[in-house]
């Protein structure tokens, strides 16, 4: 395909810009969670809490089998409302895991991580008797779709709901990030505040996961943070600095998915994610020298 | 002669214990408004247990810490560690904002004199020029400063300080043991101190409590001076003039 191909042709064109229009929204709010998570040193709940998204949609696979053959009617795309739930739960339990347990946050994430992948896949092969469906939810979309408008619906008010609140909780979440124990001591609600954290982060895995796939959508978290700090030296700086370095990055790779045959959108985004943090350690370094 | 508003912490036969194993017990007194105390004892003899079980960070086991004339949000902080990791990305100026916090209060933002009052904290402690600095390339004094500075903003009744002189130059020592007891005339605060440093404890502190996993002493500062512990103290430091 070349650029020409997407801009003449209506249905490549309508697939190219859905594409875009999903992906700059949840990057966005990856992005945004990614500084808080990247800091608090949880790298890795995003890449556990997908692999719990991936569990939880093999659990909606096997009930929409089980459904199906007692209804026999066509059942919408209800995964979501699976989804969801499973991964909210998820996340409030592990990052408040380490106020009241043995189990520190890495251990916790991994435990819960490889136990939901393991059992996902024994579930998912089950349910639907193909790999390649396994292949695909782990690596995104292996063929490239119009996104219905379920789809969009459903990213756009999640990503309203995530980036809004992000916002309008910036101080508190800063706070809880910078220093919980000072926040703690006076009288501020951090637990609170680390569940909504944990929820915002729930959301952003659910929206990410079908398009970018579960294994992927960790590194849409962590890079942009990851390179925002390679170049900024405030919060607020490295905040806005990784939301635009996020956009840029889908951009990219979703354009070059378009353009390159075979190459699938999760992992052509999260190269070029790699590439920028490459890049930027460079800058970095030129500039302090 | 203290009406009852005026107490705003009361403690009594508080003791408080890690992993079942008892860190500080039988702790009983009372902070007043305007009181200045200073927490003397030797390291690990309780002192910050008491300042984290006074912050409702740790509970206690038996006995109770009583909030009266104040409330949990009407309290500046400074720890004896932050545990803030140097390679944080924070400004100066965002890091003693975070004093600000409970001024949010249903609000998303902080307001202009929220920001406003920030800034004049940062100048009673002479970092305003470090604003914009990052604030994990600052000196261990300088952090020190900042981490009063958003202590001051938190502190509407009570400042509690664990070791704030710590890792300060003698000049910047007595600096800030006279910017504390300005406030604490001043502001009006009620301040509570950790120190080692027995001699400026009894010299700027209205009130002393002297802990060895219980309080030993806990009384004013002039009849601390009276006592045996201040006498020893003393005299361990003639010894080391020989
Ligand atoms: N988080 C913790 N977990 C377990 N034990 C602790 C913890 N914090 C303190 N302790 C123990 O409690 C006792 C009192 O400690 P604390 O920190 O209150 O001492 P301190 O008087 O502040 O000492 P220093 O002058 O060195 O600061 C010590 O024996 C210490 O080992
Ligand atoms: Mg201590």
């Amino acid at each position: 395909m070349s650029i020409t191909d997407i801009f003449t042709n209506p249905l490549i064109l309508s697939m190219f810009l859905g594409a875009l229009f999903i992906g700059i929204l949840i990057s966005l709010s990856a992005s945004l969670l990614g500084v808080t998570l990247v800091l608090k040193k949880y790298s890795m709940l995003g890449d556990g809490l997908a692999h719990i998204g991936f569990g939880s949609m093999a659990v909606a696979a096997l009930s929409e089998k089980i459904l199906r053959n007692k209804f026999d009617g066509t059942l919408g795309d209800y995964s979501l409302l699976i989804s969801v739930p499973i991964v909210i739960a998820a996340a409030v339990f592990i990052l408040r895991q380490n106020e009241h347990s043995k189990l520190n946050g890495d251990s916790a994430v991994a435990l819960v991580s490889t136990s939901a992948l393991a059992l996902g896949y024994i579930i998912y092969s089950y349910a639907t008797g193909q790999a390649s469906d396994v292949c695909s939810s782990m690596f995104g979309s292996a063929s490239l779709l119009t996104p219905s408008t379920a789809d969009i619906v459903t990213t756009v008010i999640l990503s309203a709901i995530v980036i809004s609140v992000f916002v309008c909780c910036f101080n508190r979440i800063f706070a809880v990030t910078f220093d919980e124990t000072f926040s703690k001591a006076i009288g501020f609600n951090a637990d609170r505040y680390k569940t909504v954290i944990a929820v915002l982060i729930a959301l952003t895995i659910v929206m990410g996961m079908k398009m970018l796939g579960t294994v992927m959508i960790s590194g849409l978290i962590v890079f942009p943070a990851l390179s925002s700090m390679r170049i900024c030296r405030t919060f607020k700086s490295v905040v806005v600095c990784s939301a635009v370095i996020s956009v840029i990055c889908s951009v990219l790779g979703i354009l070059s998915a378009f353009l390159i045959n075979g190459l699938t959108i999760g992992p052509a985004v999260v190269v070029v994610n790699l590439v920028f943090y490459i890049a930027l350690g460079v800058f970095g370094k030129i500039k302090k020298a | 002669m203290t009406d009852s508003n005026d107490v705003y912490i009361r403690c009594r036969g508080a003791a408080f214990s890690y992993n079942g194993k008892t860190a500080l017990s039988n702790v009983s007194f009372e902070l007043s408004r305007g009181d200045y105390l200073c927490v003397l004892g030797e390291n690990g003899t309780g002192k910050s247990t008491l300042v984290k079980g006074l912050l409702g960070l740790i509970k206690p086991d038996v006995g109770t810490v009583e909030y009266i004339g104040a409330s949990r949000s009407d309290i500046g902080y400074l720890p004896q560690t932050s545990g803030i990791p140097s390679d944080f990305p924070s400004s100066v100026y965002e890091a003693v904002l975070q004093g600000q916090l409970k001024k949010l209060g249903r609000r998303f933002f902080y307001s202009k004199e929220d920001k406003a009052d920030a800034e004049n904290n940062m100048r009673l402690l002479g970092i305003e020029n470090l604003k914009n600095k990052s604030f994990g390339l600052l000196s261990g004094g300088q952090k020190q400063r900042a981490l009063l500075a958003r202590a001051l903003c938190a502190a509407n009744k009570i400042l509690l300080l664990d070791e704030p002189v710590a890792g300060l130059d003698p000049l910047v020592t007595s600096e800030m043991y006279e910017i504390i007891s300005k406030l604490n005339r001043e502001r009006g605060l009620s301040v509570v101190m950790v120190s080692h440093d027995t001699k400026s404890a009894a010299k700027f502190a209205t009130h002393i409590l002297h802990i060895k996993n219980e309080p030993v002493f806990f009384g004013t500062s002039e009849e601390y001076m009276k006592t045996e512990l201040y006498n020893e103290f003393l005299g361990g430091c003639g010894h080391e003039h020989h």
